[in-house]
């Protein structure tokens, strides 16, 4: 009787365990549901240094708005190199390749991701961008990744990736990172350097320098810091 | 401790999958284009599928379920494919329908776990027909009556105060009549131009009512295991033509469905032990032709697949029967002369076709495509291959022939697929390769490719190729004993009717000059409608009606005048 009871209360959590409508679904469906319906991600069949994903070949959860339908805690990386997302099933160590022509975003922890030409065309570069600022206007930063071959070892710096460096692999991956200043009206622009950003507000230029330079006391923002800066303060959001 | 036990066990016993207290309560309101119908004609439909208790659109639900009833029962069923809560589609009155009032009930699959799901209540509305051609009535569906009152079109003043409707209050017949529109708090309507007369309206609910009882509709028992259909429809099918003690010998293995075309509607499913396979998919679109068939079984096998229908047939109220009077003879003659004209004219030039999801098995970059009239005709499929298609080749593997793809990884060419290809003739399935090896080339218009490991439920291709015929619906095509054909209602195709394609081509005697189910607008952006105004002149009532953003009716009902020019 007592071994009975405790077999049956052991079962209990299971049994408590209900779930939302989402989650009963995504449970039955499994591998069925269509967000892992597609095209199977193979990788990359060669040594190389860097890394083609976004930031790490670590694949974070998330969650992602895919063909107009809402998929919670995915497992979601970016290859970088190859413009794609990518999501995993728990169940399988591949990775699937989303259509990104129906990836509206996803986000990642606090940090949200957006396919650019979804909404402005060719305007923007082809790939995802990292939404910094979501205002009326908007500041995106995009991160993508060339494939170089530096069999001496020179550009490892630019790799911009922490993992370690192997001697003697020739091949390696370059991050390169732009930004992007979207207006409220959908005109679309690179920034290249920190005046680009004071020039999409001609008219108060002047006062809008004086305020981040005041922000700035000694210490020096780069591109991104500094056109968070001014998209906020213009948007009234410091 | 016998008590404890017992306890504990009804808790696991009870504990099939269930949806937690915090699950979605779904109501689904039905707006028509009209309320008067002849048998024949469309009845366009617009659903809101939203969020009883916080009155906000559905994310939960891909497909609402119609059913129309009349007094003598079920008379048809249509599905609605949904969006954020929102769907529209044109259901066909058939030509044969008897003239009577029927009752529109709309659902969800969550609906049908709820105890005590009201049938009758806020997700239903009355809808009349009249058939012009025959004689054939609902029996207790129809009053004839001696006097008939008259009927005054009722002016309702705007639900929602802050919607700002411009349009003029005259127009000419044959021209372009424009409508302008505006919700400050932005949100979703449906609209509607339709002609009076002195045929009566039936007296339904508007959006404000239904969105004063939805909260209070929320039943207070969950039970049943329906799923929501998330991604799109779930489709159920149960093995037949088998004896039941072999049901269980066919656990394991794969069936699909597939709708022929020359879009990627093919589903996998694995047969339970009970002989039940679920099918996910991402809502099949159109009446279709279902090609289903069972693998790795003898072909000659008569076991197959029948879909389980999803639709409830609930024991629903009669509605209140339609009222008849010979004084209506003259207004239905009229209409029936224009619902003719319509007919055979129209065909599919009046729709303009709204925005579906996709269902994405096929990402079209990197597909390689060989239109077969581009080449030289060869009379022999394995001439095509070896000629002019370096991507495939055919082996022999195991004794069966195994047409195999040439996979691209990494933007380089690399091995062959060996056993694991999917072949597929206008996106239906062709497990056995030599069907197609010795296919007729000549029927094919283009063979397209997909050098790429794809996943299609729970199966795993390396590498995919289409052969899309002239036809599309797989000429010549012979199938093993165990394939059937299914004929398959997929959810509708959303569509406005406007009127401005057809504009000269042929007299326009539309009832419904205007119908537009999803209009989407944007917190302070205006929507600019237009329709081509009948040539029939009339008072013509104006209908917006829907939902703001944040979760408030809107209703709104003007007239504007059409005269001849």
């Amino acid at each position: 009787m007592r071994r009975l009871l405790l077999i049956l209360l052991s079962l209990i959590p299971l049994v408590a365990q209900a779930q939302d409508d989402y989650g009963l679904y995504m449970q039955e469906a499994g591998e069925a549901s269509l967000l892992w319906r597609g095209r199977i991600n193979v990788g990359y069949d060669f040594l190389f240094n860097g890394t083609p994903y976004w930031e790490s070949p670590d694949f974070r959860s998330g969650m992602i708005r895919y063909n107009g339908r809402d998929y919670f805690d995915v497992q979601i990386n970016i290859d970088a190199y190859a413009n794609q997302v990518l999501v995993r099933p728990q169940s399988r160590h591949q990775a699937m390749l989303l259509n990104r022509d129906e990836v509206e975003y996803f986000i990642i922890g606090d940090r949200k991701f957006v396919y650019p030409r979804r909404t402005y065309g060719k305007a923007v570069p082809d790939g995802f961008c990292e939404v910094l600022f979501d205002g009326r206007a908007k500041l995106l930063m995009q991160v993508t990744k060339t494939l170089r071959e530096d069999p001496e070892g020179r550009r490892r710096s630019e790799a911009g990736y922490d993992g370690q460096y192997h001697y003697g692999i020739a091949n390696i991956f370059i991050r390169e990172v732009r930004y992007y200043y979207v207006s409220a009206s959908g005109e679309v622009k690179q920034l290249r350097r920190r005046g680009d950003i004071l020039k999409c507000y001609k008219d108060r230029k002047k006062e809008i320098r004086k305020y981040v330079s005041a922000l700035e006391k000694g210490q020096y923002f780069n591109i991104e810091q500094y056109a968070l800066r001014v998209l906020r303060y213009v948007e009234g959001a410091e | 401790m016998l008590l404890v036990v017992t306890i504990i066990a009804s808790l696991l016993l009870a504990s099939v999958p269930s949806r937690a207290a915090s699950g979605v309560f779904e109501r689904t309101y039905i707006v028509t284009d009209r309320d008067v119908y002849l048998a024949g004609e469309q009845v366009g439909c617009s659903a809101f599928c939203l969020d009883a208790a916080t009155r906000r659109p559905s994310t939960v639900s891909s497909v609402a379920y119609l059913e129309l009833h009349s007094a003598e029962g079920l008379a048809l069923t249509a599905k609605i494919g949904l969006m954020d809560g929102r769907g529209a589609g044109f259901i066909s009155l058939p030509k044969n329908l008897p003239t009577g009032s029927y009752r529109l009930i709309a659902y969800t699959s969550l609906n049908k776990n709820e105890e005590g799901y009201d049938w009758n209540g806020v997700c239903s509305k009355t809808i009349s027909v009249y058939n012009t051609r025959t004689r054939e009535r609902v029996k207790g569906g129809v009053k004839v009556v001696d006097e008939l009152n008259a009927v005054a079109v009722p002016v309702v003043p705007s639900s929602s105060a802050s919607l700002q409707l411009e349009y003029p209050s005259q127009a000419v017949a044959g021209e372009v009549v424009p409508l302008s529109l505006l919700l400050p708090e932005g949100g979703s309507v449906s609209v509607s131009v339709f002609r009076e007369d002195a045929v009566p309206h039936r007296d339904n609910a508007t959006i404000e009512a239904f969105l004063d009882e939805i909260s209070g509709s929320i039943t207070s028992g969950v039970s049943g295991s329906f799923m929501p259909d998330y991604d799109g429809e779930v489709i159920r099918a149960h093995v037949a033509g088998i004896a039941p003690d072999k049901i269980a010998e066919l656990a394991g293995h794969t069936a699909f469905i597939a709708a022929p075309g020359n879009k990627s509607d093919v589903y996998y499913s694995v047969i339970d032990s009970l002989g039940q396979a679920v099918f996910y998919t991402g809502n099949i679109l159109g009446r279709k032709e279902l090609v289903s068939e069972i693998e790795d079984i003898d072909s000659t096998s008569t076991c197959h697949l029948e879909i389980v229908s999803p639709f409830v047939t609930p024991a629903v109220e009669a509605p209140a029967p339609l009222v008849l009077h010979p004084s209506l003879a003259e207004d239905l003659q009229s209409r029936s002369s224009a619902m003719q004209v319509v007919s055979r004219f129209a065909s599919d030039t009046l729709y303009e076709w709204l925005p579906v999801r996709d269902n994405l098995l096929f990402n079209e970059a990197g597909r390689i495509t060989y239109h077969l009239d581009d080449y030289t005709r060869f009379p022999l499929m394995r001439e095509v291959f070896v000629e002019f298609i370096p991507e495939i080749r055919a082996r022999m593997l195991g004794g069966r022939r195994d047409i195999q793809v040439r996979l691209r990884e990494n933007d380089v060419d690399s091995r062959f697929s060996e056993g694991s290809s999917l072949i597929m003739l206008d996106g239906v399935p062709v497990p056995d390769h030599d069907k197609i090896y010795n296919y007729d080339p000549l029927l094919v218009e283009s063979i397209n490719i997909y050098p790429f490991c794809h996943v299609v439920g729970p199966k795993q291709f390396d590498g995919i190729v289409n052969f899309v015929t002239y036809k599309r619906n797989l000429p010549s095509m012979r199938f093993s004993g165990n394939v059937r054909v299914i004929d398959f209602q997929g959810v509708l195709y959303p569509a406005a009717s406007t009127g401005l394609e057809v504009s000269g081509l042929y007299p326009d005697y539309r009832q419904t000059a205007l119908w537009h189910p999803l209009v989407e607008m944007a917190p302070g952006r205006g929507t600019h409608l237009e329709f081509h105004a009948p040539l029939r002149p009339g008072r013509y009532s104006i209908v917006v009606e829907g939902i703001t953003s944040d979760g408030r009716p809107v209703y709104c009902r003007r007239q504007i005048d059409i005269v001849k020019e």
